[in-house]
């Protein structure tokens, strides 16, 4: 199955996708946009880069380099993230659509004795999208998330409709933006999580067009969309909106140490992984 | 099967009605060991219930039978083992248990093993269900969090981002009514209550402001916070009202919560999870969590509280709904709420109450479950929850932790109603502050025993609940007054007998003598009368009645005060009723100001400071602040230059100086006492006898049983008028009141028939029925002190009729004592050294926390120095009872009595006032004299509360030892006898004691020069006492003090002083000294017997 995708990349912590590289284990130096088509690459018929009023200049080379089909969206008066998507709403038309968001690393498999289970991070999205092939409704990729770190997501709450095998999965019955401990304790039940954790998003969804129908309705009221959460919450209530648990992680780039955090995953989990333990060891004697 | 023929573990475990057939009823025609195979199969039963109530009523089963029914009938002599008093000190109650139930088994029960299990029952019961009440409050959602997190790197919160935009940074404000429960519903908020008996546990409850009557003032909601972001890398607790401040720097400080008078404050940044409860001693840096919360490192917070003019002990839950206000701002601020302003969502209101009763946790005090109800808005019906799966309650207790709010609409309570009840309702303060945790104890007790009486009033409590809720829907507040009152006279004293006073009828009595018809009704806010109440008026005459109530409530305070422990001068409030709740605001740019009453705090110190010490922010602030609250500078000027502190502070000094001089203060003693407590020759160490004291127990023979067959010698004398009574009465109830300072003689506690009886009364209808038993004249005695000599010269001169044939003689006090400021070594000893009760956990901190701060006190005001910084009344001290005695002696009491006896008198019977049992008994007169002893002392076997010494063999001769001077703790467990206080001396021998004779009493010189020799051979025992300091409104701060005494008992230790011991039933020996010792006093009946006196 393939999909339409849109990418989020306007916001000041997403702006920086064509200048952030990466070196792979080969010495490449990969730039963090590349990463991104990559995930989506097989999946995407076509992707949406929602980007910053103006920069589509800055972008205009990477149309012809990446043999992808690529479409610029300037946001032209950004009011947020749940804007930006709006932004794409002709694009995707009436049909399902991949989201994600442009400041996020992803790594695929599970952590096992210290060694990651190489696969390609695009694993992620294409499990993504056997699960919307499988159940035909609106689904969010969710991390287990310890709650210190709740004030950096948007988070779920909801029944497990299946928890054997790689992927759990829950039908979301909440959604809320950033919540507190507080919050989440009282409003964002998911079985099978440790004390302390809640299913925080992981920066990957597959939509039906609804979600476009409700940010239409928000927009049209005048008022202030607070968070794209707003829409999800109310996605949730209007029909089946499935979180999947995939076996991967993310790393936020946007945040202080995301960039360098990422390069350690990357050459980590790569064949140079005992020199990059000996170098941090050596740092660390320092 | 009826409740008598149930297992005792049926009764505990059946269904309504069996499950609540009360205990004393099952126990009809059940003999002794009835009672002792229902304890074995309730100990074994306790142990493996798994439910939590089934396992606290056994246990309380356990604790009464003990107490009422095994141990009055037992005869065996076994002593509790001082392990197990270490146990229970230490509050491990289970181990207690082993090793009282390991003696029981090996020695056979006895009625100190008794008295011991029944406390370690009772402590255990209590134990559980205040951890039950706190696993649920931690279990909350929304709660478990915070103890979970427990590092700086996990720190979850942030502050809200309109918060950051300044400077001047914004303020957010936070206003919040208190509540008043309309129905009371018979203490059915208490959380035991509630989680086993959902069904009975209703409310209604009003959220109300208020303002004080004559004011000037608009009612307002009475509690204010405040929450800002100061430029000063700090956490800044201010209380107004309390006028103090800390800036905090380090989470250690946080957790600390009796240092100063923020612990409050505190409790509420803990709870509302500004500074979680995880990182109590985690060693982490509070800096850091700032600077995340505020996004700078130069940066802090400031947290201000303010209470409007409502005293402590209104009645209203001020403290609660005040913490609930401030967990509400600090949750607001930091997003944990999501409206940043106005009213709260419901799911926000239950999550602000959870939190608020694990603030109350933390700072180790303790409310009902509805007191934050000011958080809620207008008048709401709470009603606890029934336990359903699903609950995390659920298998656990029948009820869950928090109740439901109905609020009612207009719909409901219509607002001609509501508007009826405002004008109708006068609220006052009667002035009086008491600790109400001991009436919520008993409370619970009660209930879960199902005692009868107590039982059937719940009940009747409930239809009682209904018929109000009517009432005021349908706006009838005449009925309704008619209906609070009902419950106030039936059911809650009935419960709780002493829910109602002296005081409290006194008001009423006078209400419906000024207004009659017009006064509708009395109603009872909270847990005890004496402070927040309301009386209800027809409105019609509600302006007379608003005018003449401070008049009332004043002329009433002042003809009791000196016998109640009142902690303000009364007052009326204005009110009206709450529609909002608690609802927040936000003040930015130049209107980003607190309140008036906090510069007037605040700016003060600041002007005392250079300019350049001021941060920027409080620059401009200062700059602002006097455009915005022009109105108050004058008031400003007069906190610049406290004049009139000063002049009180003289005025005090001199009339504690004209007090010594008319007492008979003596500089000098006082200065060689002091001299030689500096130097260490006095001093809690120092009153212990040498170590190599050879200190035993007494032998058998060593201790008389009362013998019937003495009678007749005993009622000869009497009749033949050879004996009089010497009550001692000069005491100020120090245990009794918490160091409030009050004539106890005087204060009326017990209600018989339908009027309250001081303890003095209570002795003069004993003595009256003597005098007529014995067809004699008993003169009496009252000896007093320089506290409680006026008062009760007042008493005694106007006594009522069937009084007033006594022979009453008021016997001045002679000797006075100047308190000091104790050593901190002997705070050390005291603290450390000598035996202490441990409290729960919380409580226990808060304790430590609050002595740490004591010691600081006394370093500053210097160790042995005078303690004058209080009343006059409250830095003096009575000698020790050894003195009241020679006092009759010196005053020429003694004489008198001899003269006008005919020099018939040859016998005195000595005893203190709160000894009710000690009445004149012709078998113990007849044992004393036909003995020849000088004195005959009565003492009772020993049971767990017993301490401060007792009989003893010292170096191989029976003496009455002072605990204070057991060398040990250790030994007073294995004293077998009790000293109960109760003396019979005969004259002569005493007289010879003191190197005096009846011929020479009228040489005054010779008189005191004798009692001075003797007192000198009389050990003197430095103490320390508890003194309550009052200050702002109705604040009470507890002082330790050094004192000295000289103390009776001292005499059996001289040679010449030929004594013999009697043992009496321990319901004619046992003083009352602590106000919680009354519950079990009228449950054994011993109250009863005073009934046919009156």
């Amino acid at each position: 199955m393939q999909l339409k995708a849109v990418i989020t990349a306007a916001a000041p912590g997403q702006r920086h996708i064509l200048d952030q590289t990466l070196t792979t284990h080969d010495g490449k130096r990969t730039r963090m946009i590349e990463f991104l088509l990559n995930f989506v690459q097989g999946v995407a018929t076509e992707t949406a880069f929602i980007i910053p009023a103006g920069a589509s200049e800055a972008y205009r080379p990477l149309l012809n380099e990446s043999g992808q089909r690529i479409v610029l969206i300037e946001q032209n008066h950004p009011q947020g993230y749940a804007h930006a998507i709006f932004e794409a709403r002709e694009f995707v038309g009436n049909q399902p659509f991949l989201h994600m968001v442009g400041d996020h690393f992803y790594l695929a498999g599970n952590q096992s004795g210290g060694q990651r289970n190489k696969q390609p991070a695009r694993t992620l999205v294409e499990s993504l999208v056997s699960i919307y092939q499988q159940h035909s409704c609106s689904i969010s990729a969710v991390q287990p998330t310890r709650e210190s770190l709740l004030p950096y997501f948007g988070a779920v709450g909801g029944k497990a409709v299946s928890t054997e095998g790689p992927t759990k999965l829950y039908q979301i019955e909440k959604v809320m933006e950033k919540p507190t401990p507080t919050e989440a304790e009282r409003e964002l039940w998911a079985p099978g999580l440790r004390q302390g954790q809640y299913l925080c998003f992981f920066g990957m969804h597959i939509f039906t067009p609804a979600v476009m129908g409700i940010l239409t309705e928000l927009f049209s009221t005048g008022h202030p969309v607070s968070s794209f959460s707003q829409a999800l919450a109310i996605l949730a209530k209007r029909e089946r909106y499935l979180a999947a648990v995939l076996p991967g992680s993310r790393i936020d780039v946007g945040s202080k140490y995301g960039l360098l955090q990422a390069q350690l995953a990357l050459g980590l989990g790569g064949p140079d992984r005992e020199e990059v333990l000996s170098m941090l060891l050596e740092l660390a004697a320092r | 099967m009826t409740g008598g023929t149930m297992s005792i573990v049926e009764l505990i475990t059946g269904n309504p009605p069996e499950r609540d057939y009360p205990l004393d009823y099952w126990g009809r025609g059940k003999n002794l060991d009835d009672w002792q195979t229902a304890a074995s199969e309730l100990e074994t039963f306790r142990r493996q219930t798994g439910s939590l109530y089934e396992k606290v009523r056994a246990l309380i089963f356990l604790s009464a039978m003990h107490r009422f029914h095994i141990g009055p009938a037992v005869q065996g002599r076994a002593l509790v083992p001082y392990r197990a008093i270490e146990h229970i000190r230490a509050r491990s109650f289970e181990q207690a248990l082993l090793e009282l139930l390991a003696m029981q088994q090996e020695a056979g029960s006895s009625p100190a093993l008794c008295s011991a299990l029944a406390a370690a029952y009772r402590g255990l019961a209590f134990e559980t269900l205040a951890d039950q009440v706190r696993q649920s409050v931690r279990q909350f959602p929304g709660n478990q969090w915070m103890f979970r997190a427990g590092h700086v790197d996990e720190y979850p919160l942030r502050l809200h981002p309109t918060l950051h935009q300044g400077p001047p940074f914004p303020v957010l404000h936070e206003t919040t009514p208190v509540r008043m429960d309309l129905s009371h519903s018979a203490w059915s908020d208490i959380f035991f209550l509630a989680m086993d008996y959902p069904e009975g546990a209703r409310v209604l409850n009003i959220s109300v402001d208020l303002s004080i009557h004559g004011s000037g003032q608009p009612t307002r909601p009475p509690v204010e916070g405040f929450f800002r972001i100061i430029d000063e890398p700090v956490l800044r607790l201010v209380s107004v009202d309390l006028a103090a401040q800390v800036d905090i720097t380090s989470l250690d400080e946080v957790f600390d919560f009796g240092a100063d008078y923020l612990g409050l404050l505190k409790a509420a940044v803990i709870a509302s999870g500004l500074i979680p409860a995880g990182l109590e001693g985690s060693g982490q840096s509070l800096s850091r969590i700032l600077t995340c919360l505020t996004g700078r490192a130069d940066c802090g917070l400031e947290l201000v509280s303010q209470v409007n003019d409502i005293p402590k002990g209104s009645r209203f839950a001020v403290s609660t709904n005040l913490l609930a206000c401030l967990i509400s701002l600090c949750m607001r601020a930091t997003q944990q709420i999501r409206t940043l302003t106005g009213p709260l969502a419901e799911t926000d209101r239950r999550q602000v109450a959870a939190r608020a009763i694990l603030g109350e946790w933390l700072g180790g005090s303790g409310g009902g479950w509805q007191d934050s109800g000011g958080v809620w808005p207008g008048i709401k019906l709470i009603q606890a929850v029934q336990a359903t799966e699903g609950t995390q309650e659920f298998g656990i207790s029948n009820g869950c932790l928090l109740p439901n709010h109905i609020i009612l609409t207009t719909e409901d309570v219509p607002l001609a109603a509501r508007r009826s009840l405002e004008a109708s309702l006068i609220l006052v303060h009667g002035g009086m502050s008491q600790d109400v945790g001991p009436v919520l104890e008993m409370c619970t007790e009660r209930y879960l025993l199902r005692s009868g009486k107590e039982w059937d009033a719940r009940k009747e409590a409930g239809h009682l609940f209904d018929q109000l809720v009517e009432h005021l829907k349908t706006g009838d507040i005449q009925q309704l007054g008619r209906f609070t009152e009902m419950n106030f006279n039936g059911p809650i004293q009935t419960i709780i007998p002493w829910a109602g006073n002296a005081y409290t009828k006194a008001l009423i009595d006078a209400c419906r003598l000024q207004f009659g018809e017009n006064f509708w009704g009395f109603w009872m806010l909270g847990g005890m009368s004496g402070g927040g109440m309301g009386f209800l008026f027809n409105p019609e005459i509600r302006p007379q009645a608003s005018a003449a109530m401070p008049g009332i409530l004043s002329d009433t305070k002042h003809r009791m005060e000196e016998y109640f422990p009142f902690a303000i001068e009364p007052v009326v409030y204005n009110f009206a009723i709450n529609e909002s709740g608690t609802t927040a605001q936000l003040k930015q740019g130049d209107d980003a100001l607190l309140s008036a009453p906090y510069y007037l705090f605040r700016t003060p110190a600041d002007l005392r400071r250079q300019t350049k010490d001021l941060t920027p922010e409080r620059r401009r602030e200062l700059a602002r602040f006097p455009i915005a609250f022009a109105e108050h500078m004058q008031a400003l000027f007069d906190q610049l230059l406290p004049a009139r502190e000063v002049e009180s502070a003289t005025a005090s000094g001199q009339k504690l100086i004209s007090l010594l001089n008319a007492n008979g203060f003596d500089p000098a003693a006082h200065e060689q006492l002091r001299s030689d407590y500096y130097h260490g020759l006095l001093g809690l160490a120092q009153n212990r006898l040498p170590a190599n004291t050879l200190i035993e127990d007494v032998k058998p023979d060593d201790v008389s049983q009362m013998d019937i067959h003495q009678d007749s010698v005993g009622k000869q004398a009497l009749t033949e008028g050879r004996l009089a009574i010497i009550t001692m009465a000069g005491g100020v109830g120090s245990r009794w009141t918490k160091g409030a300072g009050v004539v106890k003689a005087l204060h009326p506690f017990h209600k018989v028939g339908q009027r309250y009886r001081n303890f003095l009364e209570i002795h003069l209808a004993k003595t009256n029925w003597a005098q007529k038993q014995f067809a004699t004249h008993l003169p009496l005695v009252v000896t007093t002190s320089h506290l409680t000599g006026r008062p009760i010269t007042q008493f005694a001169a106007t006594l009522e009729p069937q009084f007033q044939h006594l022979d009453i003689h008021i016997s001045p006090g002679r000797s006075i004592g100047l308190r000091m400021i104790p050593k901190s070594s002997d705070l050390h000893y005291l603290w450390e050294v000598m035996p202490q009760q441990q409290l729960d956990e919380q409580k226990q901190k808060v304790r430590d926390s609050g002595r740490a701060s004591l010691l600081k006190w006394v370093q500053q005001a210097g160790e042995t120095t005078d303690y004058t910084d209080n009343l006059p009344s409250q830095c003096i001290h009575p000698v020790g009872h050894w003195y009241e005695l020679p006092n009759l002696l010196r005053n020429g009491g003694l004489r008198q009595l001899l003269h006008e006896s005919n020099n018939k008198l040859q016998y005195l019977l000595l005893h203190n006032v709160d000894t009710l049992g000690a009445t004149v008994d012709p078998i113990l007169l007849g044992a004393h004299i036909a003995s020849g002893a000088a004195m005959t002392v009565e003492v009772i076997g020993r049971q767990l509360d017993d301490h401060g010494g007792g009989l003893a063999r010292v170096n191989g001769r029976p003496r009455l030892v002072e605990g204070l001077s057991l060398p040990s703790e250790q030994i007073e467990s294995s004293l077998s006898y009790y000293n109960t206080g109760t003396y019979w001396i005969t004259i002569d021998a005493l007289l010879k004691v003191f190197g005096l004779t009846r011929d020479c009493l009228s040489d005054q010189l010779k008189v005191d020069q004798a009692v001075r020799r003797t007192a000198q051979r009389m050990p003197t025992y430095i103490t320390i006492k508890d003194v309550k300091k009052r200050w702002g409104r109705g604040q009470e701060d507890v002082f330790p003090v050094a004192q000295f005494e000289r103390l009776w008992g001292d005499m059996t230790a001289l040679e010449e002083m030929h004594c013999q011991f009697v043992e009496v039933p321990r319901s004619r020996g046992q003083q009352l000294k602590d106000v919680a010792q009354l519950d079990p006093w009228i449950t054994d009946g011993s109250s009863a017997q005073f009934d046919p006196l009156f």
